[in-house]
């Protein structure tokens, strides 16, 4: 990433956003160069730090360290998607030394069925993780749930004899000894 | 268009989106289209729709020396997925 970079627009004529513009001087930047930034960014320097440099040497500022980390990471998964170019090539020169006889399009089809099965593989294990997600969200709002409920008996001991006389209470409806027992134990309810 | 074309327009430009201004390799694109669409797209399906979208000016691509050509979204191809949506 070279420091003579024009500012770049977007078909709207608005200046790109500062995060597009780093991606896509990452996009025209020699493999060099990206590495220069992946050592950076790999390293124990502050993020702080390593903004301020690239606004010096990209003049491209960063608005927060957050922004530099949302960077980091979608470097990291491009990275991995250039690791799966290249996997992808290899898969293509082994299948044409091993299957002479296959046309070019028996090979990329079967280079295409291993990319898919290994995209398959990583999207179940992102979906495997936002499941266990929603598991653990569950099992927080069950566990909530009886500390509430628990906490509900507690209190409902406590104010057992109000309550009683409340249910005994003849001039009252049913609703209104339900509310009165939920505001006694809850105190003023919400509108 | 038929709805299937759409469908697969829409899933390769979704996969695109999701990249969000990074950039791959066609057999990238048509496997993670296919993983979109829930089930693998047939190659001539994929080509005719990659080249018709190209044609519309949906994608930037980059010849590489090695890698051959890397794809990403361009703004008309932002603009022609909200339109799809």
């Amino acid at each position: 990433m070279s420091d003579n970079q024009k500012p770049r627009g977007t078909d709207s004529g608005k200046a790109e956003a500062p995060l597009a513009q780093l991606k896509d001087l990452w996009r025209r930047s020699p493999e060099t160069v990206r590495d220069y930034w992946r050592e950076q960014l790999s390293s124990s320097r502050k993020l702080s730090e390593i903004r301020a440099e690239i606004l010096t040497k990209l003049k491209i500022k960063l608005s927060s360290d957050g922004k530099l980390s949302t960077f980091r990471d979608w470097m990291i998964e491009q990275d991995l998607r250039d690791a799966e170019t290249e996997r992808q090539l290899e898969d293509h020169q082994q299948l044409e030394k091993q299957n002479p006889n296959w046309t070019l399009d028996q090979v990329r089809e079967e280079v295409l069925t291993r990319s898919y099965m290994r995209s398959l593989a990583q999207g179940d294990f992102k979906l495997g993780l936002a499941t266990s997600r929603e598991h653990t969200r569950k099992q927080i709002v069950a566990l909530e749930r009886e500390k509430f409920e628990f906490d509900a008996s507690k209190a409902a001991l406590k104010i057992w004899p109000s309550i009683r006389q409340i249910s005994s209470d003849k001039a009252m409806s049913e609703s209104d000894k339900v509310l009165a027992v939920r505001q006694k134990l809850f105190g003023v309810i919400p509108k | 268009m038929t709805n299937r074309q759409i469908g697969i327009a829409k899933a390769i430009l979704d996969v695109l989106h999701d990249w969000d201004g990074g950039q791959g390799h066609e057999i990238t694109i048509h496997a993670d289209a296919s993983l979109k669409f829930r089930v693998m797209i047939p190659k001539n399906e994929f080509d005719e729709i990659f080249r018709e979208l190209n044609s519309r000016g949906c994608f930037i691509g980059v010849p590489t020396e090695f890698k051959g050509t890397l794809w990403s979204l361009s703004d008309t191809g932002k603009k022609v997925r909200q339109e799809m949506a």
